[in-house]
């Protein structure tokens, strides 16, 4: 178990730069996710981190030792991939002691931690059986096996659940999590999903265009977005988005007068959670006509265009077809009937408003 | 960098990309003596006068008379034009048979898998063996064909079919269409079977009846199948040596020479190899722009 | 969907008509070697000898030196086949993986070659073989088929490997494998079937050829393949068709087990990259 430094990695494929002066600290036994979109560069960085790819620039240190560049074996980390990359002609027992071996780690000695390391994932009764005779959740479990044997510095996962299907992606995200608790490996996590993020993480990365956005806890990353990227991309269904003026500490929003933060004047763009919308009158209260309800039972979301002076970013530019995207939604708990078309009393709170430049997308607070 | 220490480890993130050359390194060097080095001797040859090829002796004169030669020679007209009836009735009744073929035995039937097997069953006669073959069942004398055509009244008198040069041709023609045919029965087979059965589903629902299943759906999906294996069919035809050497080494009256006969007539039968390189560099160069042409459509299946 | 019973009838009749036709070459070769010389020259023929001469085989054996010349092909098959294998597998592996400089060229390079007419390469080649004394030898047929053999090989394992996940060798390279060593103790396991259809399809390759057999190895009788003595033995004044017949079975009898037994490793490697 270590702590991990990555100080000012960068990554670029001739003229493509993929990661931009990357550094986080870990501290040792934490569980830090990376996440964003496809294609932004956490994959890179966590291939990077193994030695599977040269970093172009910077360094990395893994428990104060600098292995920039040292082969992917010599650093002492386990990791999991997304396919479980499960070796198929070597049986589940020789998949998981397959490093050990490697090592020249002697025969009894391996047994025994696939014994330990088998039970502990309750795989044992599989170890003689090939991958291709386990299910998805068995091959999860054996490829998490396979790291965990090797008793590494670090655990290294690469979207390990994405291949599953959503029961079982609950399920194991829990055990992963219980995993984690039981041994305090320190764990290095990558996914595109920002629930597995919120849910697993001690601390998440989010990252958009091989650029660090915002490093914080899931709270804060949920109450106190850096960034309007940041603030769209966590939370289900995402924030709503709506244009406004400000002027002397005060906008126009669904014809009411609120406050916003002292930094804010002229063009802004306010966030508002569709949790945070409720039924019923409120501190801002309006009336919306719904063109769309979702009933989930113990929800509802509701669908409603903005008003005219709050249009959300972007809409005069975008097409008709478009402009159907660009409903606000609230997401209603122990509302009463409601129906489309028919109007509803909604309401929030302006304290929880989040405010962004237009231009930047910094937060104003 | 870690410790700093010199080494060749591979291993190492920086390192990594290294191996990809030195894997390259034995087929590269191995494909450059045997295969780009010779390529280069022959280009060098056909620039010389030569009889037999002699490596270790100096460089004759620079000349361009094999080209000259070549281009004024009604042989070599000949052989383009032997070469080209052979790839067009060849290539053309491949396909039509392969195709045939192999809707055929993609149909649902006891026994099917050995049917496969048996369509498919010329490929893998060496063709020497099918020359054999082909030679006995037109034998002028005792042969089995002049007796089919004999009986169905289609000749009334024996033909000598490796003395007559439409015979000969159409001999030759037979044999190739034969050992050529399951080649492309067996990449379109593989087409057949790469089609979603979706696709029949929906036509069924949308009232397409069997033949216009065939003509929509079928033959759509399978033209890119059909068409490199077209080219790879017409490349085999336009290369192939021991079908028609065995057969009838290009005769009679050099009805069957094709370019690849005339190369290797020239070169071993008058030994003028000066001369053969310069038909065998014009037959590479038509085959790279084939290729070139070919590569442009589907890379990956060559 | 239920097949109407005319409808089935007509399938089966055209399955059987087409295999019947289309495989009857393959049962007239058996049936002339089967038969006796002079029935052979009878009208009508008979398209099943009165008593089938199972001898002739044993005596075909005895007369000529069928053992030898199989024994020829199988070495200049196998010979042939391991050079190219070791070059291409490790080629093709560095084409499906690394981005080497000039890579593509190579691969553009071995796509032509495997257009090479062996017509034009036969005369450069049997000049240096005459100058560094290998005419005649078994390396000079082992070499030449290797040029035959290398681009299909290189290429179809470079499609095989490009269908293996890169996430295999990473796994093993974190977990202490040399780059080297991921390729022999995992891609190379992994790849057993894709291997051994590359290896036949190679093993086919040189098997069926004449032209450099003829080229190099007429003058050295000990060193003929399988298909240089049958086709001497056709090219004698009088052909003894049912002996040419026999011989020839033998000789194609090695592949046609190949195709019969493993007809889908072959055909798997045919296709390959084609039917997407």
């Amino acid at each position: 178990m270590a702590a991990i430094v990555i100080d000012r990695v960068r990554k670029s494929y001739g003229a493509l730069t993929v990661l931009k002066d990357f550094s986080l600290d870990i501290a040792d036994g934490e569980f830090v996710v990376l996440v964003g979109p496809s294609g932004c560069g956490k994959s890179t960085m966590l291939k990077i981190l193994a030695g599977l790819e040269a970093a172009s620039a910077g360094t990395i240190r893994i428990g104060g030792r600098d292995v920039t560049d040292l082969a992917p074996g010599d650093r002492d980390i386990a990791m999991v991939f997304q396919n479980y990359a499960l070796y198929p002609h070597l049986t589940v027992a020789s998949n998981m002691g397959f490093g050990l071996k490697m090592r020249g780690t002697p025969a009894d000695e391996i047994a025994r931690r696939v014994g330990e390391a088998a039970r502990i994932l309750d795989v044992e009764h599989l170890l003689e059986r090939r991958p291709r005779q386990l299910s998805g959740g068995q091959r999860q479990r054996v490829a998490l096996g396979r790291a965990i044997v090797r008793e590494p510095q670090a655990f290294l996962m690469d979207e390990p659940l994405s291949n599953l299907d959503a029961k079982l992606r609950v399920h194991m995200r829990a055990e992963i999590g219980a995993l984690h608790q039981r041994l305090g490996v320190t764990t290095i996590y990558v996914t595109h999903d920002q629930i597995e993020a919120m849910t697993m993480a001690n601390r998440i990365v989010i990252i958009k265009d091989g650029e660090i956005q915002q490093i914080a806890d899931p709270e804060t990353m949920f109450e106190r977005p850096a960034n309007q990227f940041v603030a769209g991309f966590i939370g289900s269904p995402g924030m709503n988005f709506l244009t406004a003026r400000a002027e002397q500490g005060v906008a126009q929003l669904f014809g009411t007068s609120v406050p916003v933060p002292p930094g804010a004047d002229g063009a802004i763009t306010v966030g508002l959670r569709p949790e945070h919308i409720e039924a019923g009158d409120g501190p801002v209260t309006f009336v919306a006509r719904p063109n769309l309800v979702e009933s989930l039972g113990s929800e509802k979301y509701i669908y409603f265009a903005a008003p005219e002076d709050n249009r959300p970013p972007g809409f005069l530019t975008r097409s008709e077809e478009d402009r159907r995207g660009d409903r606000l939604i609230a997401r209603l708990i122990n509302s009463g009937p409601i129906r489309i078309g028919e109007p509803v009393t909604l309401s929030f709170d302006p304290a929880r408003l989040h405010v962004f430049d237009p231009a930047s997308g910094r937060a104003i607070r | 960098m870690a410790g700093g220490r010199f080494s060749l480890d591979l291993a190492r993130p920086s390192r990594q990309h290294w191996l990809g050359y030195v894997l390259l390194t034995p087929a590269v060097l191995l494909i450059a003596a045997i295969i780009v080095y010779p390529l280069f001797v022959s280009i060098d040859l056909s620039f010389q006068n030569v009889g037999i090829a002699r490596l270790d002796q100096p460089r004759r004169p620079f000349t361009l008379a094999n080209y000259e030669r070549l281009f004024s020679s009604p042989d070599f007209w000949n052989a383009c034009w032997v070469t080209l009836k052979l790839i067009l009735v060849v290539t053309s009744a491949c396909c039509v048979l392969g195709l045939a073929t192999a809707l055929l035995v993609n149909n649902r039937f006891r026994g099917r898998s050995v049917a496969r097997l048996l369509v498919a069953m010329p490929w893998a006669v060496p063709e020497v063996i099918a020359v054999v073959i082909f030679a006995w069942i037109f034998d002028s004398s005792f042969g089995l064909m002049n007796w089919v055509f004999l009986s169905l009244g289609f000749i009334d008198r024996t033909i000598n079919w490796f003395s007559d040069p439409d015979a000969a041709f159409a001999v030759v023609a037979t044999t190739m269409i034969w050992k050529g045919y399951p080649f492309v029965s067996i990449m379109s087979l593989a087409g057949l079977q790469s089609i979603p059965e979706d696709y029949y589903s929906a036509a069924r629902v949308d009232g397409a009846n069997a033949l216009q299943r065939l003509r929509f759906i079928t033959l759509p999906s399978l033209m890119p199948v059909i068409g490199v294996t077209t080219v790879l069919v017409m490349l085999w035809i336009f290369r192939d040596f021991s079908i028609i050497y065995v057969l009838t080494g290009g005769g009679p009256l050099k009805a069957t020479q094709t370019l690849s006969i005339m190369t290797y007539e020239q070169a071993f039968s008058f030994f003028r190899m000066g001369y053969a390189s310069a038909v065998g560099v014009v037959t590479l160069v038509i085959c790279v722009v084939a290729a070139k042409l070919t590569m442009r459509r589907a890379p990956d299946t060559l | 969907m239920k097949q109407s019973l005319p409808a089935r009838l007509v399938l089966y009749a055209s399955v059987i008509l087409t295999c019947a036709i289309l495989v009857f070459p393959i049962y007239w070769l058996v049936i002339t070697a089967l038969s006796q010389p002079d029935q052979l020259r009878q009208l009508p023929p008979k398209f099943w000898p009165d008593e089938p001469r199972w001898g002739v085989f044993a005596k075909i054996l005895a007369e000529r030196p069928i053992f030898l010349w199989l024994g020829n092909s199988a070495l200049a098959a196998l010979g042939a086949v391991s050079i190219s294998m070791v070059v291409s597998v490790l080629a093709g592996y560095s084409l499906s993986r690394f981005r080497v400089r000039g890579g593509e060229s190579l691969g553009l390079f071995i796509l032509t070659a495997k257009m090479l007419p062996a017509t034009l390469l036969v005369i450069p080649l049997f000049g240096i073989f005459r100058m560094t004394g290998l005419i005649g030898s078994m390396w000079s047929i082992i070499l030449a088929h290797a040029t035959l053999i290398i681009p299909f090989t290189t290429w179809m394992l470079k499609g095989y490997f490009d269908t293996i996940p890169r996430e295999l060798e990473q796994a093993a390279m974190v977990d202490g494998c040399s780059p080297l060593g991921a390729l022999f103790r995992v891609i190379l396991p992994v790849s057993a079937p894709g291997l051994a259809a590359t290896a036949l399809y190679g093993f086919v390759l040189s098997w069926s050829d004449y032209a450099y057999a003829r080229t190099f190895l007429t003058n050295v009788q000990d060193n003929w393949t399988a298909n240089l003595g049958i086709t001497t033995m056709k090219g004698e004044y009088i052909s003894n068709w049912s002996d040419i017949s026999a011989a020839s079975i033998l000789v194609a009898l090695p592949i046609l087990a190949v195709y019969l037994f493993l007809e889908r490793y072959l055909v798997g490697g045919l296709t390959a990259g084609s039917d997407k």
